[in-house]
């Protein structure tokens, strides 16, 4: 049986596109000073880190061996992950799993992107097989670009609903601190915005964003000693996908991302999950995957989705609120954007989101993170055990 | 933030271009071997599932068994199932080099019903849409390598 | 029937660049505006780094404290290259040294030049030759000959 974990302390930077101002390791050296600082630890106090990034969005393919002094990983056990856009929760499961090993007590989690030293759509695409996809493969972009036309032909969706949940996102980014892109937008803004290739628009697409976040996980006994507001973590799970040829994200058939909800749910009992959950952080690189992805997380039936941005039931204030933070499609640093879901859905269970607190009680909150087209990690973080 | 504009912050530039051989292995070995040599596609069959594997490939990912040598001919021909149109430049990085845009790219269902994404000829997105039937357009014997590309993209040959 | 291997040649090609930060930035500055070449000092362990980095990985302190550690170091440990490859800097043969220099207690990584290869030895005593046109980034100094 493994130990019980807990999340007791968040921290993450405040997100640009660009920091010349900081080095690699700097960057994530912020965000492990926040994480310290808010569980009131010192780096003595942790006994493993593990830290990650997409590193072919630096072209440095071992900054692990640079990065001990920042990280704080000198002469301490730790590893380095890199899984895609999944790479900062896979860091978040790995420290889970190191303190639910019962080998560790306290374990501190560091992920960053600093996307202002590559060219992200190069990078991505150079994930693609080389022999069969690399050669055609438009990064991101064209595989939102495909779950919007998917999505719309197959919902009856109009563009409209895309801007609504567009300006959602950046009701809650305006109110956060840390987000990067704040924009006071109009649903007109975003309609208007310059089309990258349709039905995908310049807003609809996520930033690339510089920034790092830190997680600061312990055993369940040490849990209760640190804070008065330990948030469990009561479960997390990855599923992966068959290897795709073309993007099986807009196929028909069980997707990783209904896999790994709907796992995560039943060893959990849930069986309504926009009822029992109070909230979620969800991966959107595309505001497009909010709307198509809805369904997929079963918070609502096939084909549902746009008719809850319609209904606002996804907003701060609604019923079942979603990425109150503004999500990925206003803050994308690409390697810690998973795990910012998750310091977010901690921030929420401990009502400490400030500004873009969600005005429902927070009890149980749900993130994900999704990567390549082939994989998913989804958590469940609750108030108590 | 306590970022000055007027200080002075270092950046070095880093290009990066690195050299490799990258080996197919027997099943997509064959697949682009005989793209090359007879402009013909090729899909191994699952024995558990009996589904068609393409690219082709050594293990069903959803029966977990060898795939093996059973290998089926495809059609040329297809229908388009999605398409969009590339205007957003961006640089390709098996040459460094920007593509030249813009250009459509689409997926394309073959006859047996396995897909995969590729360029159109026609370049004017009022004329795609989806359920077009198109065939593949090959390079001639001598310019084709045993790449994709060998394709050279997918012309429209009936409406839906 | 056994064919040939299909291997495709191919290359990746992405630009990249390095943001060296507030603190190195200002120590390269210092080595290109005025040859001066700058450690940073840990107060707390009473270390000083050499290159300078912004957090010390002993104590965790946040390193603010730029220091001179002159142009003026001693050999720790080298090694002479004769094979030639395109990754390398220069024509062969050359030589890779490891340079305490006289106000750090780290080693740098740089060339010994100015010597024949046969001559270098542990312990040697070496100073900086720096370009005449510098850039701020490391190889400011062209390499270390000799005292
Ligand atoms: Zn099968
Ligand atoms: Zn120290």
């Amino acid at each position: 049986m493994a130990e019980r974990v807990a999340i007791v302390g968040v921290g993450q930077t405040y997100h640009r596109s660009r920091r010349p101002d900081v080095n690699q390791v700097e960057l994530m050296n912020e965000a492990v000073r926040a994480a310290l600082d808010d569980a009131q630890l010192t780096l003595r106090d942790i006994d493993a880190v593990v830290m990650g990034n997409m590193e072919l969005f630096e072209g440095n393919y071992l900054v692990d061996m640079w990065a001990s002094d920042g990280i704080g990983s000198y002469l301490k056990p730790g590893m380095k992950i890199t899984t895609g856009g999944t790479t900062g929760a896979t860091v978040s499961c790995a420290a889970f799993n190191h303190a639910a090993s019962g080998l560790f007590d306290v374990v501190l989690a560091v992920a960053f992107e600093k996307q202002d030293e590559g060219d992200t759509t190069a990078g991505l695409n150079s994930v693609s097989d080389p022999l069969w996809r690399r050669w055609i493969a438009t990064g991101a972009m064209g595989a939102f670009a495909r779950v919007g036309r998917d999505y719309i032909r197959r919902t009856g969706c109009k563009e409209e609903h895309a801007a609504m949940l567009r300006v959602k996102a950046d009701k809650g980014a305006c109110r956060n601190p840390y987000a990067h892109l704040k924009l006071n937008l109009t649903i007109e803004d975003v309609m208007n915005s310059r089309m990258l290739m349709w039905p995908m628009r310049l807003l609809h697409m996520c930033p690339t964003s510089v920034g790092a976040a830190a997680l600061v996980v312990a055993s369940e006994k040490r849990a209760k000693q640190i804070t008065k507001k330990p948030v469990w973590v009561k479960d997390w799970v990855t599923v992966h996908e068959e290897s795709a040829t073309t993007w099986s994200m807009v196929r028909p058939g069980e997707t990783s991302l209904e896999k790994a909800s709907r796992l995560i749910y039943q060893r959990n009992g849930i069986t309504k999950p926009a009822e029992e959950i109070d909230v979620a952080e969800i991966y959107e690189p595309s505001i497009w995957g909010e709307l198509a992805w809805y369904e997929q997380y079963h918070f609502c039936e096939p084909g549902e989705g746009w008719r809850w941005a319609e209904k606002g039931v996804t907003d701060m204030e609604g019923e079942f609120p979603v990425n109150p933070s503004g999500g990925v499609v206003a803050t994308n640093p690409i390697g810690a954007t998973a795990m910012i879901r998750i310091v977010e859905a901690a921030l929420q269970v401990r009502g400490d989101a400030g500004e873009h607190q969600v005005s429902r009680p927070v009890r149980t909150a749900f993130t994900t993170a999704w990567g390549g087209s082939n994989w998913t990690v989804a958590t469940l973080l609750t108030k108590s055990l | 933030m306590t970022e000055k504009p007027s200080e002075e912050f270092l950046v070095m530039p880093i290009p990066l271009e690195l050299p490799f051989q990258w080996a197919a292995g027997p099943y997509l070995g064959r697949f682009f071997r005989e793209l090359r040599d007879n402009a013909r596609l090729l899909a191994n069959k699952c024995p558990q599932c009996g589904r068609l594997l393409f690219p082709p490939r050594q293990v069903c990912a959803q029966c977990h068994v060898k795939v093996g040598e059973d290998w089926v001919e495809l059609s040329d021909k297809g229908v388009v199932e999605d398409f969009t149109v590339v205007v957003e430049p961006m640089s390709d990085p098996s040459t460094g080099e920007r593509r030249t845009l813009p250009y459509p790219t689409a997926t394309i269902r073959l006859e047996e019903g396995v897909s995969l994404i590729h360029y159109l000829e026609e370049t004017d997105s009022a004329k795609i849409r989806e359920g077009l039937k198109v065939q593949a357009v090959f390079k001639p014997r001598e310019k084709r390598k045993g790449e994709m590309r060998d394709i050279l993209y997918f012309r429209i040959v009936e409406g839906p | 029937m056994r064919q040939e291997p299909f291997v495709v040649p191919g290359k990746l090609v992405v630009p990249y660049r390095y943001f060296v930060g507030r603190l190195a930035s200002k120590a390269l500055i210092a080595l290109r505006d005025d040859k001066k070449v700058m450690g940073v000092r840990c107060p707390t362990c009473n270390l000083t780094y050499m290159p300078p980095r912004s957090t010390c990985g002993r104590c965790f302190s946040k390193l603010e404290e730029l220091v001179e550690v002159g142009d003026k170091g001693t050999v720790l440990t080298y090694t002479v290259v004769y094979h030639k490859e395109p990754v390398h800097p220069m024509e062969p043969p050359f030589v890779y040294g490891l340079i305490k220099l006289d106000g750090a207690d780290t080693a740098l990584p740089h060339f010994i030049g100015e010597v024949e290869p046969e001559k270098v030895s542990i312990g040697m005593k070496v100073q900086a030759v720096f370009k005449d046109k510098r850039e701020g980034n490391i190889l400011d100094i062209k390499y270390f000959k000799p005292q």
